[in-house]
C-alpha cells in the first residue's frame, strides 16, 4: 500500500525521486506516464500524495491530474507536479485540477521531504 | 442598524404625532363641552407612546426578537387604543341616542301628559261651570278642550308605541267622559235633564276621570321617570367618558414628555455624534499624516539604503517601489516594471539552463502556496557576475525572501542585491594571504633538516616523471608503474608531513598515473601529463620560496631543538645499543669495549658539528656577496671531527656570523681586482677546527686583500678611540677593531636575529674563557693591508672528538 505515487516517463528520475523518498523510509510507487499513474492509482486508492512530471507521452500530468478528480473522483489525493517549465495557462490549469504545488526540476530531496512527509501524514 | 431605523421610527412617529396632534387638538372638545360631542378619531399618541416604548428598549436590545417584540407592544397598544377608543365612540353614539330620545320622546310626551293633566282638570271645572253658569258655550269649549286633550294623548300614544295600550285606554277613557260630560251638559242645558239627574252623573263621570287622571298621571310618573333615568344614564356615561378623555389627555401629556425626553436625548446623541465624528475626523487626520509620515520614512530608507532591495510581483516584474541603490548597481534608472529577467539577469555570467531554471522558480512560486518556496528555492541563484555596458564585470550577490500573505500565498518576493565586487576581490586576496600562512604553518612544523631533503627529494622526482615522460614514445607498463611510484612517494612524504596544500595536486598527479595503470584512461597524452606535473613543480617552488625566503631556513638546518631535547643521532644509538645488546657479558674486554662505545655516544649527546651550527651564516654569505657584487665565496670548515657542545653553539654563530662576513666585506676582493692580483674569481674562506691540549681552538683565514690596518687607524681616530697623533703597531692596530664603538653596525641577519658588536663577542667569548686573536701572516705589505687569520681559543670542555 503505497503512500506516494511517482509518475515520470524518464527511468532516471523515478529512480532517483523514488529511491530518495524510500530511503527516507517513505512507501513509493512509480509509474510511466499519465495513463499508468491513473490505473495505478485506481487501483490503490490509499495514495496520499502524486509526484508527477508535466510532459509524458500518452497522457501528459495535467491531463492525468483532471481526470483524477473528474473520473476518478478522487478530490483528496494531494498531486504535486515536476515542471521545467511554467506559463500562466500551466498554473491555470492545475489550479483548475487542484495541484498542491510546482518543483521546479532539478528535483532537490532535501527541500522537498519535510513538506512531503506531512503531505503523507495529513 | 436598529439605532438608525428605531431613530426613523421615532422621528416618524414625532412626525406623525405631530400630525395627529393638531389634528387631536383642534378636534378635541374642552370639558365643558364633552356634550356635544367626544373625543374623535385617533389620538395617535398611543401610537407614538407604543413606539417610544419601544425606542426605551431597542438601544439595549439589538436583536429581530427585540423588532418583534416592539412590534408586538406596539400591536398590543393600538388594540387596547383602538378597543378604548370604540368603547368611547359606541358610548358616545348611545348617549347621543338617548338624548336625542330625551328631546323627541320625553319631553313632548310629559309635556303632553300635563298639558292633558291640566286640560283634564280644567275640563271637569269647566263642564261644572258651564252646568252652574247655564254656559252652554262654556261646554262646548270644554269639550273642544277635551278634545285637544284626546289629541294630545293620541300623539302621545304614537310617540310612545310601547305604551299605546294605556294611553289609548286612558284616552279611551277621557273621550267617553269628555264626550259623555258634554252630552249631559248638552242635556241639561238644553232642559233635557235635571239638575237632579245631571249632578250623581257628573259626579260619576268626574270620578271616573279622577281616575283616568290618575292613571295618566302615574303614566305621566313613569314617563318622567324612565326620562329621567336616562337622564342619569346619559350623565354618567358622558361622565366616564370625560374621565377616560381626560386619562388619554394625561397620557398624551405623559407621552408628550417621553418624546420631548427622547427628542432631547436624541438631540443630544447627534451632538455627541457629530463631536465624536470631528474626533474620528481628527484621529483620521492625524494617522494619515503619521501615515505619510511612515511612508515617508520608509521612502528615505529606499532611497538611502546601500543595499539593493526589490520585490518581484505576479508576472515576474518588479515592483516600483525599489530602493534607490538598485540604480547604483545595474547602473540604469529604469527599473520599475520591468521583468525579473530582462534587469537582473541579463548580461550574466550564468548559464542558458540556470536562467531558464531561475524564471521558471520565481514563476513557480509567486501567486502559489508557500510550499512552493520551499520546493523551489533552491534553484534561486544567490551569486553570479554581471557585466556593465563599458566591460567591466560585477560580482553581484542575491538574497530571496517570500512575502506570504495570511492565506499562506506566496504575494511577492523580494529580493536584496548586494555589489560583492570588492568584498569578492578582498576575500581572494585573503584566501591567498591564508593559504601562505596555511603554508608557512605547515612547513615550520617540518624540521629544517627534513624540508630541505623533502624539498629536494620531491622535485627531484618530478623532475624525473618529466624526462620520462618527454622521453616516452608511448605508454609501457615500465613507464607508467615508475610514473606512479614516484608521484605516489611524493604524495606520500608530503602526507607524512602534513604539506595539506600540496597534498591534493600530488594526489591528481597520481591518480592519472593510477588510472593509467589499470587501464581505465587509455589515452596517453604527454601534454595533459607534462601540464600536471608542472603544477605539482609549481607548488613545490612555491614552498621552497616560503620556506627560504619568508621564513630564512634555507639549508639543511641545525640538527634538534636545543632548548629542552637532546637530539642524538638515530643510527648511532641503535648501533650503540645493538652493541651493548650483543656483547659477551663474560667478555670483559668485549665490556670495556662496549663501555667505551656507548661513552662516546654519551658524550656526542648534546654537541653538533660546527657545519651545522654555522650553516645559516654559511648560506647568508653568498648573498651577501653578490649584494657586494663579489663572487660567493667558498667556506671550507675542518672540523677534524671535532664536535662543539649546544652551549657554544650560539656563541659561535655570533662570532663567526661577524667574522665570516667581515670577511666577506672587508677580505674577499671583487673579482676584478682579485683577477688583477691573480686570483681566482672565487674567494676561498678556512676555518680549522682541532682541540689542543685544553683549548678548543678555530683558525679563521681567508685568501682575500688582508686586514686594512691603516684604514682601521683612521677609522679609531675618527672615532675618536685613539688620539691621532698615537703611532700603534699593528698588532695594537689589529686589536682596535675589538673596542666597543668601532663599529656601530649591528649585524641583522633572518636567522641569527640581531648580532652585538664585535666587542661583545670578544666580552662573550671572554666571559667562557675564551679569547682572540689576530695572527699575523707574513709580513706587512705596504699598501696598509695584512695577511692575517683569527686565532680563537675555547675550552677544551666546550668540544669532544668524535
Amino acid at each position: 500500500m503505497a503512500q506516494i505515487l511517482v509518475v515520470d516517463d524518464s527511468s532516471t528520475v523515478r529512480d532517483e525521486v523514488a529511491g530518495f523518498l524510500k530511503r527516507n523510509g517513505l512507501d513509493v510507487a512509480t509509474a510511466v506516464d499519465g495513463k499508468d499513474g491513473l490505473s495505478k492509482l485506481r487501483m490503490d486508492p490509499k495514495v496520499k500524495l502524486v509526484v508527477s512530471d508535466v510532459n509524458m507521452p500518452n497522457m501528459d500530468g495535467l491531463t492525468m491530474a483532471e481526470k483524477i478528480r473528474g473520473e476518478l473522483g478522487n478530490k483528496t489525493v494531494n498531486i504535486v507536479m515536476l515542471t521545467t517549465e511554467n506559463n500562466p495557462n500551466m498554473k491555470e490549469r492545475g489550479k483548475a485540477a487542484g495541484i498542491k504545488g510546482w518543483i521546479v526540476k532539478p528535483f532537490k530531496g532535501d527541500a522537498v521531504l519535510a513538506t512531503f512527509k506531512k503531505l503523507v501524514e495529513a | 442598524m436598529d439605532r438608525d431605523s428605531n431613530r426613523a421610527a421615532v422621528t416618524r412617529a414625532g412626525r406623525s404625532k405631530g400630525r395627529h396632534r393638531a389634528a387631536s387638538e383642534a378636534d378635541r372638545p374642552s370639558s365643558q363641552a364633552f356634550m356635544a360631542s367626544g373625543p374623535d378619531g385617533h389620538p395617535p399618541a398611543n401610537t407614538g407612546e407604543s413606539a417610544m416604548n419601544a425606542n426605551k428598549l431597542s438601544p439595549s436590545a439589538q436583536s429581530a426578537t427585540s423588532m418583534t417584540r416592539i412590534i408586538a407592544m406596539v400591536g398590543i397598544a393600538i388594540f387596547f387604543f383602538l378597543a378604548i377608543s370604540t368603547y368611547q365612540l359606541v358610548k358616545s353614539i348611545e348617549s347621543r341616542e338617548s338624548l336625542k330620545n330625551v328631546e323627541k320622546l320625553y319631553f313632548p310626551v310629559l309635556i303632553k301628559a300635563d298639558s292633558s293633566v291640566a286640560i283634564m282638570d280644567k275640563v271637569s271645572d269647566e263642564y261644572v261651570k258651564a252646568v252652574m253658569t247655564a254656559a252652554g258655550e262654556k261646554g262646548v269649549a270644554a269639550h273642544a278642550l277635551g278634545v285637544e286633550a284626546v289629541h294630545n294623548l293620541e300623539e302621545m300614544a304614537k310617540l310612545f308605541p310601547g305604551n299605546s295600550k294605556d294611553l289609548d285606554q286612558i284616552r279611551a277613557q277621557f273621550q267617553s267622559y269628555n264626550d259623555e260630560a258634554a252630552k249631559l251638559d248638552d242635556d241639561y242645558l238644553n232642559h233635557r235633564t235635571v239638575l237632579r239627574d245631571w249632578l250623581p252623573r257628573i259626579q260619576e263621570l268626574n270620578a271616573n276621570l279622577a281616575k283616568t287622571r290618575d292613571a295618566l298621571k302615574s303614566f305621566r310618573a313613569r314617563c318622567y321617570e324612565e326620562f329621567s333615568r336616562t337622564l342619569d344614564k346619559t350623565r354618567s356615561a358622558m361622565q366616564s367618558n370625560l374621565y377616560l378623555s381626560l386619562a388619554l389627555g394625561m397620557m398624551n401629556l405623559c407621552f408628550m414628555g417621553v418624546l420631548v425626553y427622547f427628542i432631547r436625548n436624541n438631540l443630544r446623541m447627534m451632538a455627541l455624534v457629530a463631536d465624536q465624528n470631528m474626533n474620528l475626523e481628527k484621529r483620521v487626520a492625524e494617522r494619515t499624516e503619521q501615515l505619510a509620515q511612515k511612508t515617508n520614512d520608509i521612502q528615505t530608507m529606499l532611497q538611502n539604503m546601500p543595499q539593493g532591495v526589490l520585490t518581484i510581483v505576479a508576472g515576474s516584474h518588479i515592483h516600483p517601489e525599489y530602493s534607490a541603490y538598485l540604480e547604483t548597481i545595474f547602473e540604469t534608472t529604469s527599473i520599475a516594471e520591468r521583468g525579473l529577467m530582462d534587469l537582473v539577469f541579463s548580461n550574466t555570467n550564468l548559464g542558458a539552463d540556470t536562467l531558464s531554471t531561475v524564471e521558471v522558480s520565481v514563476a513557480s512560486v509567486l501567486g502559489e502556496d508557500e510550499m512552493n518556496y520551499e520546493f523551489n528555492s533552491h534553484l534561486l541563484v544567490t551569486e553570479f557576475n554581471i557585466r556593465m555596458e563599458d566591460g567591466r564585470t560585477k560580482s553581484l550577490e542575491l538574497s530571496w525572501s517570500p512575502i506570504v500573505n495570511e492565506a499562506g500565498v506566496v504575494e511577492k518576493l523580494m529580493v536584496c542585491v548586494r555589489d560583492v565586487t570588492e568584498l569578492k576581490r578582498l576575500a581572494s586576496e585573503a584566501s591567498t594571504q591564508k593559504r601562505e600562512l596555511e603554508m608557512i604553518g605547515e612547513i615550520l612544523s617540518v624540521s629544517q633538516e627534513k624540508f630541505q631533503d623533502f624539498m629536494q627529494t620531491s622535485m627531484a622526482f618530478v623532475d624525473e616523471n618529466r624526462t620520462l615522460t618527454e622521453a616516452a614514445s608511448g605508454p609501457t607498463a615500465e613507464l607508467i608503474t615508475q610514473l606512479f611510484r614516484n608521484m605516489h612517494t611524493v604524495k606520500g612524504n608530503a602526507r607524512t608531513y602534513g604539506l595539506g596544500n600540496l597534498t591534493n595536486t600530488v594526489h591528481e598527479a597520481e591518480q592519472t598515473y593510477d588510472d593509467l595503470r589499470k587501464g581505465q584512461a587509455t589515452e596517453w597524452e604527454p601534454k595533459m601529463l607534462l601540464e600536471q606535473l608542472d603544477q605539482v613543480r609549481g607548488l613545490l617552488d612555491e614552498y621552497a620560496k616560503i620556506n627560504d625566503t619568508k621564513l630564512g631556513r634555507k639549508g639543511p638546518g641545525r640538527r634538534g631543538n636545543v632548548e629542552k631535547f637532546l637530539m642524538v643521532d638515530k643510527s648511532q644509538v641503535a648501533q650503540t645499543l645493538q652493541a651493548m645488546q650483543g656483547v659477551d657479558m663474560d667478555n670483559v674486554d668485549a665490556m670495556r669495549a662496549a663501555l667505551v662505545e656507548t661513552q662516546k655516544l654519551l658524550r656526542r649527546i648534546g654537541t653538533e658539528r660546527l657545519q651545522d651550527v654555522l650553516a645559516g651564516v654559511t648560506e647568508s654569505l653568498p648573498s651577501l656577496a653578490r649584494e657586494l657584487g663579489k663572487e660567493p665565496p667558498v667556506v671550507a670548515i675542518h672540523d677534524n671531527g671535532v664536535l662543539v657542545r649546544t652551549q657554544i653553539s650560539g656563541l659561535l654563530k655570533n662570532l663567526f656570523t661577524h667574522l665570516l662576513r667581515n670577511a666577506v666585506d672587508h677580505g674577499i676582493e671583487a673579482p676584478a681586482a682579485r683577477a688583477a692580483a691573480g686570483k681566482p674569481g672565487v674567494g676561498r674562506i678556512e676555518l680549522d677546527v682541532e682541540i689542543a691540549g685544553d683549548d678548543l681552538r678555530f683558525v679563521l683565514r681567508d685568501d682575500g686583500q688582508g686586514m686594512a690596518l691603516d684604514r682601521i687607524r683612521q677609522i679609531a681616530a675618527d672615532r675618536g678611540l685613539v688620539e691621532a697623533s698615537t703611532i700603534l703597531s699593528d698588532e695594537e692596530t689589529a686589536q682596535l677593531v675589538f673596542l666597543p664603538g668601532f663599529s656601530t653596525a649591528e649585524v641583522v641577519t633572518e636567522v641569527s636575529g640581531r648580532g652585538v658588536g664585535m666587542d661583545a663577542v670578544k666580552g662573550f667569548l671572554e666571559r667562557e674563557g675564551g679569547r682572540i686573536d689576530v695572527r699575523f701572516l707574513g709580513a706587512s705589505t705596504g699598501s696598509g693591508h695584512r695577511l692575517f687569520e683569527f686565532v680563537i681559543a675555547l675550552p677544551a670542555t666546550f668540544a669532544v672528538s668524535n
